[in-house]
């Protein structure tokens, strides 16, 4: 009798480990410290290559590395295609000149474009932003509105994920007219400040 | 006793099987076999409502519900990549690398543009067209005589169509005539089908009447006399028989049951179809069902939010190029088209949000101006899109004439039907009376009139200036036939006759 | 509905107790075999009386007796004994063993036949045992490894999925995507019920069997080759399963009772990368491939976004352990007046999946009664059952994102992980049978039975959606009758020394009609009632009706001489309303001989040899296809498309007839499908019944199988329907029965059976030329039916690793232009490297060749059975050997398109070898998911692996209790047991279970694997 009792016992046991859960592969979370970067933001645009070569060599040119290094300021970083559609649509024959052969005012343009993209002594985060709008004026003198967005989770209305938007006011004189983008990588904390990398599908540097 | 039992059963036995005779004679009760389907006049309207119900769905697009083999179940709304995506004029802001392909004209290696590349459903229509001339004449009672020689005409004005329809995408087609014909066919030159759809459609004509009773919609989305004279004249000028298209247009200037709709009725125009400009349109009206849903119609991919459930633009006419072509509106914003055909969404609020519009239509930047000629209510149902699909407009029909009489060299009178459409649209009339500058402004009116509106291609095509627009086509590609679609491979199936255009034998 | 029988059944017990009477003298006795072995529970009693008795666990009987009483005593396996009551005082009955035990008769078609004079092939499994420690949804599971030659696959853990089943190698060509079976045909107590419905008209996809209760089964027997099948002739080519139900047994009423719990464990899962891996495995696909401009999903690039901070195991979440319970009890008993059955049972099986699960009511009533003394014998059926399979709104899946929270995460407190709304599939069956036997004069019995089928399905699903409010909700209800009428008259007279002859004439009628009415409305205000309210919304409803009519008429004869020399013969002639009326009726004729050489001179003193026999036999059996109206050419109206909406019924509200462009145009030549079939086979056992041996071979020739060719697209139509395809089985059967018992009341037995089948096309239409199962525009399954090849062979293009460099494609010399991919796609570095069979520089249909076989070679399984005192082991296991086939479920989940971010769960790449750099020796190609068309293909030779696998599929341990212990409490035996449910599966095939895997070789368990489970559970007879 005893013995039987042991049999099942150790069938039972064989068989409910069978089921193990090694087909999980838990690669973690990816650490907090991954947004913070260490360096100055300028110095960050020129570690990612792929991504913002072009906006770094813009700055340089229009020398305008102490603004963006300023301490405690928001910069919005617009990525290579943007530019990359920028210029095509100035020169739609694909004949833009190499940037160094940029013409003086050509280059006071993209300053001031530049400009528009930095939020000085204002660090505008994640945490402080609402659905509704709330209003900065960038270092070019423009104003300049953040929100979130929410999408839905598993189709329940508004429980996703949340993301930031940038709106730049374009409209000329006191008729105010804004065009937005959607930040794809936000909160990167750089010695200096905070920066916000955004959507490159649809956003032309500039918001034309 | 036990033998009055077994004389029961013996009797039984027998009752049983002399009932068995009409025992295995089913016949089913929910659809009709062959030999039913062609009996009472009501037969004949359901087959010929069907031609085009079915020839609604080939413009749509194949699914898998058609050919088991093709990739996707949902259709697109073919008709428009078969008219507008090679034009030039288009982008696709989400960098869809399908949408991409096919503005590139790389048509044959792209797994999710094979189905476009399939006409198996225009040859529906066509056989369902054969099968009513082969069994509506014998068909006596239920309808008129008159009724009767209308359904006929009908089916001829369709089986013209699918044809022309199908050689403009394709260029040399094969002609199937006769019902069950399951002989492998080749391909017929295009100009011999374009003869073939014009004495069909002469044949048409000689029957069909202008208008239907019953609302303005309903009837010019039939065989109408109207319909059939400009599908003859459209198919006169890829014979490039000027004065037979410009007088079947006359015939329908002329009868003046048709009209140009003012700015105002616009949206009536190409949101319900009831309007007096269109001449021939495919049949869309949620409220009795025939509705496409996410699937089927083009508007869900250049709508978004708040028409549609989808966040971003698939599709979209780039800002730069919308001010090239409408030249008055970049000037002084006085075309009054481009509040009319194109919109401007807020994309700052969240996409689960009824998303502002904004006043000015091309307000937002390059890559997100939305295409809003075909639009729909905005209401929480998103989908249920049941915009009209316009085949020939009476503008773009004055349009087309002024093209034939500027060929002509009689200028005043293409003067008199392009100006028409210019007062419409509030911008300037055109005065230069310079045959090559006519012409060359009356392709620029038909590309600002009937931008979207799956034509754009057919012209330059026609022309055989598609070169000059799409720059992935050069000239001596369109001279080997890259304007035209290439054949499917399902097409070769059983079919030794079937051979590829000439340049798609090589090209991807 | 369910509370009417609970009641009605109570009341019967209450009725039916026996009243003892006590009047004469108590007495005791014993009963033992010739051996003086005791028999424990033989009946024994007072003829006809009530006054019956079983013996104890000491042989002993108590009785009150008067003198004169006859005494009739019966055991299973010896002779009944009736003995005349003088004035002995201890009477002790003596049983003789029945050794001609085979004389039982065994059931075939319409009637009976005395185990020796069968001469077909037939198998029988005795399902009493199997079911008292089993649980299943169907019946259909537990036969696994039970039959030599029936290969039983469930295809889906999902509980009330249907398993397929096929006998003798499959005899079925399909040319779409669903690849049809061969299916049996399905004969309770003599009456051909429903199995299937034809996918028209399936809008539940409970299985259609899973409402028949195991427990109600006595025992299935499986007729295999023609002439044992032939007297069903227009439906059995492929085999014929005979269930007999259990009847009442003379003596005291039989009360069982049986519960039995079960805990259903979760298997091996899909392997699924989590958290940082994801992220890392997809920012590599895009640093990789990802054309200029396309940037990752925000979800992947918002790396400080909280929302996604998560490594979440769905498939953890959503599968986990469930309970299954079922109980059934029954009241049987029989006696002069006849014999009655009462039965119930409830199943309640709870899928390993969040709600999803199979619930199942049955009862069943059979009796019968002898009338005008015992001239006339009325049999009288009755079956209730409902089933409830319970599944998700809209497929659950559980392939989500490992970056979304799981629903129980802080961040989505409250969300819901199903869409709201219900999606129920109900299932009723209600069969009535009722027979009338006559006993005409000696030996002519003549047999008059009717019999009413009603199923009924019923599919209400109703979605809403959060977002737009949009209330979708369909109503499906789906009828079906089957009414059939027989007459047959049997003629069996035995004359001279030893002659038997039998003789059945019988005509049968049979009417099948299926109704289906769906209703649905898709409404933009919130319905939230579950039914469809007419005019808000669209409210769209549709009708469907079929109906198909059989007549035949049918003959058997049969003559046996002194059960040594026997030869049988059967004519049929069966007409369907499917045909036209030209070819309406088939022919089906059989032969068979048997001759038991074992009772030949020569034998006599060999008394190891207690039985042998040689059988052969040959005969023609047919099938139909399930579409009834075919071959009338019908035209199509046009049905619903995926949204509801009438874009393909109705041109400005006017509907109208198109042909049905699939099955092409009329076709009056389409007739019967005949299967001719020839069977060897040799029956012998040794050592007074220790060793049985079985041995068969056939060989099924199926002729003029439904086949369609494809037309040109010019025609419009897609397809035309022939009858034109030949298929070839031939095969070998091996049945081997040991049963050892020794002194030491330890006995073990075993039932190992194995086949070989091979099957193969023959004859295809338009001058044997191949059918590529769809159309050659690439998506395609890979399988091609060609002459020759087995059915739904692989036909793969021959992969020859991956191309490294450039200048390994090759290069056309008279043109100068590369080798054109699939679908002509330009072949670039990492793509597979397909053979260019034929040279033409083009990869297409013509470049595949054969490359396995989806048919297993081997089938097969093996019972062991171990008694010891009180003690029962009993062990199933089945094997598969010899199949080839592909892991699509894995494939499936390697094919990236441009959108596959953040979509679906991705596989942990480390554990395939992919190659991403020139110089990867590796096993799959490119991911590339912007490719022009991926290169991830179902039908590459480089994925087939061997699909064989040996299953320990059921292990139970059974005790009975000692009968000491429960006459006090009133319990006649009780057995309690443990059984443990698909145990273990020894495979080499790299997905979860070799077992999921169709007919057609794909991996197509979508997802759903099969659980283990573990039963506990009590029986009790009083």
């Amino acid at each position: 009798m005893k013995r039987s009792i042991i049999a099942i016992l150790f069938a039972g046991v064989v068989f409910i480990c069978g089921c193990n859960d090694d087909y999980f592969t838990d690669g973690g979370l990816p650490d907090e410290k991954a947004s913070v970067l260490n360096v100055s933001t300028l110095d960050y645009l020129d570690s990612q290559k792929g991504q913002f070569d072009t906006l770094a060599t813009l700055i340089k040119l229009c020398g305008l590395e102490a603004e963006v290094n300023k301490p405690g300021n928001t910069f919005l970083a617009p990525q290579n295609y943007s530019i990359h559609n920028y210029f095509k649509l100035l020169f739609p024959e694909d004949n833009w000149p190499p940037l160094t052969a940029l013409t003086a005012e050509q280059k006071e343009e993209i300053a001031g474009i530049i400009r528009n993209y930095i939020i000085p002594d204002k660090q505008v985060e994640r945490s402080g932003l609402s659905p509704a709008y709330s209003y900065e004026t960038t270092r070019g003198g423009t104003k300049a509105r953040f929100n979130l967005i929410r999408e839905d989770y598993l189709e329940n209305v508004n429980m996703g994920a949340a993301y930031l938007v940038f709106g730049l006011n374009v409209g000329a004189g006191n008729v105010e007219q804004y065009r937005s983008v959607i930040v794809v990588t936000s909160g990167l904390r750089s010695t200096n400040g905070i920066i916000h990398v955004l959507d490159s599908n649809t956003h032309i540097f500039g918001f034309n | 006793m036990r033998n009055k039992i077994f004389i029961t059963c013996l009797t039984s036995l027998m009752f049983v099987s002399q009932g068995c005779k009409d025992w295995l004679d089913e016949l089913p009760i929910n659809t009709v076999t062959e030999d039913q389907a062609w009996k009472s006049g009501s037969d004949a309207e359901g087959a010929v409502a069907k031609a085009f119900a079915i020839f609604r769905r080939a413009l749509a697009g194949l699914t898998k519900a058609d050919t088991p083999s093709t990739t996707r179940n949902g259709a697109w709304g073919d008709y428009y990549f078969w008219g507008d995506m090679r034009s030039g004029d288009w982008i696709t802001p989400n960098n869809d690398g399908d949408w991409q392909a096919g503005f590139e004209n790389r048509l044959i290696s792209r797994t999710e543009l094979e189905p476009m590349t399939n006409w198996r459903l225009f040859y529906r229509a066509i056989e369902q067209c054969n099968l009513v001339l082969e069994n509506v004449p014998n068909i006596t009672e239920g309808f008129t005589a008159e009724r009767k020689a209308q359904l006929l005409a009908e089916a001829h004005f369709m089986r013209a169509m699918a044809h022309f329809y199908a050689a403009r995408i394709w260029g040399d087609i094969p002609i199937n005539l006769t019902a069950r014909n399951v002989q492998p066919l080749g391909r017929e030159p295009l100009a011999d089908v374009m003869r073939m759809v014009v004495a069909e459609a002469d044949e048409a004509i000689a029957v069909l009447p202008w208008l239907y009773d019953g609302t303005r919609k309903k009837s010019t989305s039939r065989g109408t006399k109207g319909a059939a004279l400009a599908l003859k004249a459209h198919a006169l000028m890829w014979l490039k028989d000027y004065q037979g298209a410009s007088d079947a247009i006359k015939q329908i200037i002329d009868e003046g049951k048709f009209s140009l709709a003012p700015i105002e009725g616009f949206r009536d125009m190409f949101d319900k179809g009831e309007t007096n400009e269109m001449v021939f349109q495919m049949f869309y009206d949620a409220s009795i069902g025939e509705f496409s849903d996410y699937y089927g119609h083009i508007m869900t991919y250049y709508l978004t939010n708040p028409y549609t459930d989808r966040g971003n633009l698939s599709l979209a006419v780039p800002r730069s190029r919308i001010l090239q072509i409408y030249p008055d509106y970049a000037r002084d914003q006085s075309d009054k088209r481009v509040a009319e055909f194109f919109q401007s969404i807020d994309f700052s609020v969240g996409e689960n949000e009824l998303r502002p519009i904004l006043a000015d239509p091309i307000a937002n930047g390059e890559r997100l101006i939305m295409f809003a000629k075909f639009r729909k209510a905005k209401d929480r149902t998103y989908n249920l899109m049941d915009g009209p699909v316009p085949i020939f407009r009476y503008a773009e029909l004055l349009l087309l004439k002024a093209e034939a009489d500027a060929r002509l060299s009689n200028l005043n009178e293409s003067l008199a039907n392009l100006n028409l459409v210019r007062a419409r649209a509030g911008i300037p009339l055109f005065e230069k009376a310079d045959q090559p500058l006519l012409i060359e402004e009356i392709l620029e009116e038909r590309r600002r009139e009937l931008i979207g509106e799956f034509q754009r291609v057919y012209d330059l095509v026609r022309l055989g200036r598609l070169h000059e627009f799409n720059s992935s086509v050069s000239e001596k590609d369109e001279k080997d036939g890259a304007g035209f679609f290439p054949v499917s491979d399902e097409a070769f199936a059983n079919n030794p006759n079937m051979t590829q255009t000439y340049y798609w034998q090589f090209n991807q | 509905m369910k509370t009417i029988i609970q009641r009605t059944c109570f009341l019967f017990t209450v009725l039916m107790l026996p009243v003892l009477v006590v009047a004469q003298r108590v007495h005791t006795g014993k009963v033992t075999d010739d051996s003086g072995e005791i028999l424990i529970g033989a009946t024994i009693g007072v003829k006809s009386t009530e006054n019956f008795t079983t013996t104890n666990e000491k042989g002993f009987y108590t009785l009150t007796l008067k003198v004169g009483d006859t005494l009739v005593c019966s055991y299973v396996g010896y002779k009944t004994a009736e003995v005349v009551y003088r004035q002995a005082s201890n009477l002790t009955i003596r049983l003789e063993s029945n050794v001609k035990e085979l004389d039982d008769a065994i059931v075939i078609g319409y009637g009976s036949k005395i185990r020796q004079e069968v001469t077909g092939s037939i198998s029988e499994i005795k399902m009493d045992k199997i079911t008292e420690t089993q649980v299943a949804d169907s019946f259909e599971s537990m036969l696994q490894g039970k039959v030599a030659g029936m290969n039983i696959q469930l295809n889906s853990g999902e509980p009330g999925s249907t398993p397929t089943i096929i006998i003798r190698g499959l005899a079925a060509v399909s040319r779409g995507d669903a690849s049809s079976v061969s299916e049996p045909l399905y004969v309770i107590d003599g009456v051909p019920i429903i199995s299937r419905s034809s996918d028209e008209f399936n809008i539940t996809s409970t299985n259609v069997l899973a409402d028949l209760n195991p427990s109600d089964i006595d025992d299935v027997v499986v007729l295999k080759d023609a002439s044992a099948a032939a007297i069903y002739g227009s439906r059995a080519a492929n085999g014929v399963i005979l269930i007999t139900t259990k009847k009442g047994k003379r003596g005291k009423p039989q009360i069982s009772f049986n519960a039995r719990t079960g805990i259903n464990f979760v298997p091996q899962l899909l392997d699924v990368a989590g958290g940082v891996k994801e992220r890392e495995q997809v920012s590599r696909l895009y640093q990789l491939y990802a054309p200029y401009g396309v940037s990752m999903p925000a979800m992947y690039t918002d790396i400080t976004n909280p929302f996604y901070n998560n490594s979440s195991d769905w498939q953890g979440y959503l599968y986990n352990t469930s309970v299954t319970q079922d109980y059934s009890g029954s009241i049987r008993g029989a006696g002069d007046f006849g014999q009655y059955s009462i039965s119930m049972g409830h199943m309640d099986n709870k899928g390993i999946l969040f709600n999803t699960g199979f619930k199942r009511y049955s009862t069943m009533a059979s009796t019968s009664f002898n009338a005008l003394k015992n001239k006339v014998v009325i049999n009288n059926t009755l079956a209730v059952s409902r089933t409830n399979q319970s599944r998700n709104v809209g497929a659950l899946s559980t392939g989500f994102s490992s970056l979304l929270p799981l629903p129980d995460a802080p961040v989505v407190k409250g969300a819901e992980v199903f869409k709201p709304g219900k999606d129920s599939n109900v299932n009723d069956r209600i069969r009535f049978s009722s027979d009338a036997t006559l006993n005409v004069i000696k030996d002519l019995v003549y047999k008059v039975s009717l019999s009413l089928e009603y199923t009924r399905s019923m599919h209400d699903s109703l979605g809403v959606s959060r977002r737009t409010l949009r209330a979708s909700n369909t109503s499906g209800n789906l009828e079906s009758r089957n009414l059939l009428f027989q007459n047959t008259v049997t003629y069996s007279p035995k004359f001279g020394d030893g002659h038997s002859l039998s003789f059945l004439l019988g005509q049968s009628a049979e009417k099948i009609e299926t109704k289906l009415t769906e209703v649905s409305s898709v409404s933009a205000a919130p319905t939230l009632s579950e039914t469809v309210k007419w005019p808000t919304g669209n409210s769209i409803g549709s009708s469907n009706y079929t109906a198909s009519s059989i007549l035949s008429y049918f003959s058997r004869l049969d003559y046996a001489y002194q059960q040594k020399y026997m030869i049988g013969g059967s004519l049929r002639a069966d007409g369907s309303s499917k045909f036209g009326q030209a070819n309406r009726w088939g022919i089906f004729p059989s032969v068979s001989v048997g001759w038991n050489f074992a009772k030949e001179g020569v034998f006599e003193g060999m008394d190891w040899l207690v039985n042998g026999k040689i059988r052969a036999s040959h005969g023609i059996s047919g099938t139909t296809w399930s579409n009834d109206y075919l071959a009338l050419g019908i035209m199509d109206g046009g049905k619903l498309d995926q949204y509801n909406s009438l874009l393909m019924i109705s041109y400005g509200g006017i509907a109208g007839f198109s042909p049905s462009w699939y099955d092409g145009f009329k076709n009056e030549n389409l007739t019967w499908v005949k299967s001719q079939m020839s069977n060897i086979g040799m029956d012998v056992s040794l050592f007074r019944n220790k060793v049985e041996f079985v041995f068969d071979a056939y060989e099924k020739l199926t002729k003029g199988l439904l086949l369609t060719t494809s037309l040109p697209t010019t025609s419009g139509y897609n397809e035309v329907y022939r009858n034109a395809a030949n298929v070839l089985n031939r095969g070998l059967e091996f049945t081997v029965n040991t049963n050892m018992s020794s002194r030491k009341q330890f006995n073990w037995n075993t039932g190992l059976n194995f086949a070989l089948n091979r099957n193969r096309v023959v004859a295809l239409p338009d001058g044997n030329a191949d059918i590529i199962k769809t159309s050659t525009s690439g998506q395609d399954f890979g399988s091609v039916v060609r002459t020759g090849a087995p059915l739904n062979g692989f036909f793969f293009y021959q992969s020859q690793g991956i191309y490294q460099t450039e200048d390994q494609i090759p290069v056309n010399p008279k043109t100068g232009a590369r080798l054109v991919g699939l679908q002509s796609k330009k072949l670039a570095v990492g793509d597979r490297n397909f053979k260019d069979q034929n040279g033409d520089y083009i990869i297409d249909v013509r470049d595949r060749i054969f490359a396995g076989d989806p048919n297993p070679k081997w089938t097969g399984g093996w019972t062991n059975d171990f008694t010891y005192k009180n003690f029962g082991l009993n062990v199933i296991s089945t094997f598969v050997a010899g199949r080839k086939i592909v892991n699509t479920a894995l494939l499936d989940r390697l094919k990236y398109g441009k959108g596959f971010a953040g979509t679906k769960s991705m596989p942990n790449f480390d554990n395939y070898s992919i190659w991403e750099k020139s110089g990867d020796m590796a096993k799959y190609p490119t991911l590339n998911p912007w490719n022009d068309a991926s290169q991830i293909v179902s039908y590459d030779s480089e994925y087939i692996e061997d699909g064989s696998y040996f299953k320990i599929k059921t292990a139970t341990l059974s005790y009975n209790l000692k009968p000491k212990m429960l006459s006090r409490i009133g319990v006649g035996r009780a057995r309690v047991y443990c059984t443990l449910d698909n145990l273990v599966t020894f495979q080499k095939y790299s997905g979860p279970d070799a077992e999921l895997i169709t007919i057609d070789g794909f991996d197509d368990s979508k997802g759903y694997p099969m659980r283990r489970m573990m039963l506990f559970g009590v029986s009790l007879g009083l």
